[in-house]
């Protein structure tokens, strides 16, 4: 059940999304919305309400885990499962602590049926 | 008639005797016996006796005048006695003759010199008397005495008197002669001058005993005098001057004894030698200075001979060699010079000998027990007015020294190393930095591509079949630099390392396990080879599998037509820093194709590789390095171009406790 489903993915790199886009869209049937930068993402995410947040954690201005911290303080985002998606090795102490706020993190480059599954799974979860 | 006796003054009398015939014969007997008495006095006379008349004719001599002038007596009678006088005494004799042939008072004795017959002229003394024959004839009677010899000695004596004193008066040397109670007898002018006497005089009104400054000195000297033979040649002494000065004298002394021994007088010759002395005086303070310097000196003062033989060593010479100086004195300076460096002293001492000066040279030596003394030598050239006749200097033994500058340069080295390898560290952080930054800027492009490839791959798929393959092999493309970016970052990675306590043997047995596929795949043989005791060492063991895989797979790429890897692990010490650390070797050789040098001093360079196909980019041995340096470790590298190549992988021991974290299970044997 895919199709009512709408996913906002905040990452600063423009084409990164325009490919997630068009593969979520055209082969998983989700809607996808488009933020290139953090304080964009949170404002797309109080418009838009997604049912799923894609956050880029390496971006200009505000990084993924302040654009985290402040969805979560944020009663109208809070709700909103998120998955981290970065190209690097991240600091595991780190995501450990954050893996308290996000559901799930997906290193870059991912391959398409890793993203697909990963995000299915976090919907799946959450039931609303 | 009877004539008296007439005596001429001397023992021998002549007498003329004239008598009556009756009696005659008495008389004549009895004259005849007494002319015969006195005949035979007169022709043995030790005088030669002749009778002259008032002409000068010989009437009369003895055998002793014919002996005297060398003629017989037959052909002195009736000679004119002139004849045999000298022409210098003759008019004397002459004189002489007729005034006392007159009567008159002349010398009844005198000297006079006579031509013998051979020419030969001699002294003799006349004494001489008149007398009247039996006619009342004058004659004289003539008594002449040879001293030929003793005019001579006369002469001599007088001669050799006037030599002598001549000597005495003007020698620059005091001359004297004392009695043996000390009066003094006679002074040459030079020793009344010497003694600041005014005149030879007052120089005699003094006795020598009351001129000696130390009365010691008297009592030694009369000492001397009586235990030597009687003569001493040098007695050094100090004397009184007139004016109370002091002077030091050298007296020559000997003894004139009579025949029973008893001391005549001594006769000697003084000198002043107070400037000698004074000279002495402060050549022997400035020779006592020098000596107490050289004894006391730290350093230890030498001599040596033109041949390198010791002629001096300080007391110095005990605590530094064991020595006593005069064990030494005489010898080589091989005695206490280390065979190797003989040659070094040698060539030194010839530089010397050359009128160089040798400035902290440094020379082992070796003591007495035979131990090696590193040494520093100042010497310069002994002189001898011009020429040089040995070398002389100071020794300080520098071992002290050596120690401290040898700490120093290890010290150095240590630090220059520290620096190589913060630098290193340094290069490292910024290496993993950039490449950090790097990666992760390939990464989103990398990670576009990927996406839109799959994008492409699906939607273009259905239509085109031969879209598949091009697509999955950009993928794999994509892939495979994701992964080496994979590998960049890998050795970006913190410091922090997740140690685990594990025994070397169990981590190498897992590590085998992971890559025996590919090992018995070439054709390679592993042995391996753990010691008895139990090691344990503290490590990542992520990270040291890490790095164990990387030397192994570089030892089976190394034997592409197969071989042996050999394992080892045992226990070692390290020293780094002037620190010991106690830990574990292991230690991996293979049997391949072996690194040359020159790639061997590359090895650990990042990017560094010698692999043809370009799968690896050169950062598994320099990542292996920087994995086991953090771990506080070290990996070396022997090899031996196609013989093969040995990797030592040191690790420190695992400290003793903490037993609870032992996380024996953590990995599973198979």
């Amino acid at each position: 059940m895919r199709k009512n489903k709408n996913i906002l993915i905040i990452d600063d790199e423009k084409d990164f999304c325009y490919f997630v886009k068009k593969n979520l869209e055209l082969f998983a049937g989700y809607n996808v919305v488009t933020a290139t930068l953090g304080t964009k993402g949170i404002r797309a995410a109080l418009k838009e309400k997604p049912n799923l947040i894609l956050l880029d954690i390496m971006m200009p201005g505000i990084d993924g885990f302040e654009v985290l911290e402040k969805l979560k303080k944020n009663k109208k985002t809070l709700h909103i499962p998120v998955i981290m998606l970065t190209s690097k090795s991240e600091d595991e102490s780190k995501m450990k602590a954050v893996g308290l706020y996000c559901d799930d993190y997906i290193v870059k480059p991912v391959e398409f049926e890793v993203l697909i599954s990963k995000i299915d799974k976090v919907l799946s979860r959450t039931k609303f | 008639m009877t004539k008296k006796l007439i005596s001429s003054g001397r023992d021998n009398a002549i007498l003329g005797v004239e008598t009556e015939i009756t009696e005659r014969k008495k008389v004549k007997d009895a004259l005849r016996k007494s002319e015969e008495r006195f005949r035979s006095i007169v022709e043995n006379s030790h005088e030669g006796i002749v009778i002259l008349d008032d002409d000068f004719r010989i009437v009369y001599c003895n055998g002793e005048l014919s002996r005297i002038l060398g003629y017989s007596t037959e052909e002195l009678i009736d000679k004119d006695f002139r004849e045999f006088l000298d022409e210098e005494n003759k008019a004397l004799a002459v004189d002489y003759y007729t005034r006392r042939q007159k009567g008159e008072n002349v010398p009844p004795r005198y000297e006079l010199t006579i031509v013998r017959k051979d020419g030969e002229k001699k002294f003799v003394e006349i004494s001489s008397s008149v007398i009247k024959d039996s006619e009342g004839k004058v004659e004289s009677v003539v008594q002449i005495l040879d001293i030929g010899e003793s005019k001579q000695a006369e002469e001599a004596l007088r001669e050799s008197e006037s030599r002598y004193r001549t000597l005495f008066e003007g020698v620059p040397v005091g001359l004297y002669r004392t009695a043996s109670d000390g009066r003094i007898l006679d002074a040459n002018p030079e020793l009344v001058k010497m003694l600041g006497y005014p005149d030879r005089k007052s120089m005699l009104a003094i006795n020598a005993k009351d001129v000696y400054v130390n009365p010691q000195d008297r009592k030694q000297w009369e000492t001397i005098m009586d235990d030597s033979d009687g003569i001493v040649s040098s007695i050094e002494y100090r004397k009184k001057r007139c004016e109370g000065k002091i002077i030091w004298v050298q007296d020559a002394v000997r003894v004139v004894i009579d025949s029973k021994g008893q001391v005549l007088f001594y006769e000697g010759g003084l000198q002043d030698i107070t400037e000698r002395k004074r000279t002495e005086q402060t050549l022997r303070k400035s020779e006592e200075k020098l000596r107490n310097f050289a004894e006391t000196s730290a350093d230890m003062v030498f001599q040596l001979t033109k041949t390198g033989h010791i002629d001096y060593v300080s007391s110095r010479v005990e605590s530094l060699y064991g020595y006593q100086p005069d064990e030494l004195i005489g010898k080589h300076l091989r005695t206490t010079t280390p065979a190797k460096d003989v040659p070094k002293a040698i060539k030194a001492l010839k530089m010397i000998l050359a009128g160089k000066s040798l400035k902290n040279f440094e020379l082992n030596q070796k003591d007495i027990a035979g131990r090696i003394i590193p040494m520093e030598i100042n010497a310069v050239p002994i002189y001898k007015g011009k020429k040089i006749v040995g070398a002389q200097g100071l020794m300080r033994d520098i071992t002290e020294r050596k120690i401290a500058a040898d700490k120093l340069s290890k010290a150095y080295e240590e630090l220059k190393k520290t620096q190589k390898e913060l630098v290193q560290s340094e290069k490292m952080a910024f290496l993993g930095r950039f490449s950090s930054g790097v990666a992760h800027e390939i990464r989103n492009p990398l990670g576009i591509i990927l996406i839109g490839m799959e994008f492409l791959e699906r939607k273009l798929s259905k239509t085109d079949a031969d879209v598949k393959e091009p697509i999955e092999k950009i993928k794999e493309a994509t892939f495979r630099a994701d992964n080496i970016v994979q590998s960049l970052l890998k050795f970006a990675q913190p410091s922090e390392l997740k140690t685990e306590r594990i025994k070397p043997e169990d981590l190498i047995k897992d590590t085998l396990s992971l890559i025996k596929f590919k090992s018995s795949l070439n054709n390679i043989k592993i042995e391996t080879h753990f010691a008895k005791e139990k090691l344990f060492i503290e490590v990542d063991i992520n990270q040291i599998q890490q790095v164990l895989i990387n030397m192994l797979i570089n030892a089976i790429e190394a034997m592409p037509k197969g071989g042996v890897i050999k394992i080892k692990a045992y226990e070692t010490t390290q020293s780094k820093n002037s620190q010991v650390k106690p830990g574990c070797v292991i230690e991996i050789t293979d049997t391949g194709e072996g690194i040359s040098k020159d790639n061997l001093t590359m090895i650990f360079e990042p990017f560094f590789t010698t692999k043809r196909d370009k799968k690896g980019i050169g950062l598994g041995m320099f990542m292996s390095k920087m994995i086991v340096i953090n771990h506080n470790g070290d990996i070396t590298v022997n090899s031996k171009v196609g013989k093969g190549t040995e990797i030592n992988i040191f690790l420190p021991m695992a400290s003793e406790g903490v037993k609870d974290n032992e996380k024996k299970q953590k990995y599973p044997h198979h």
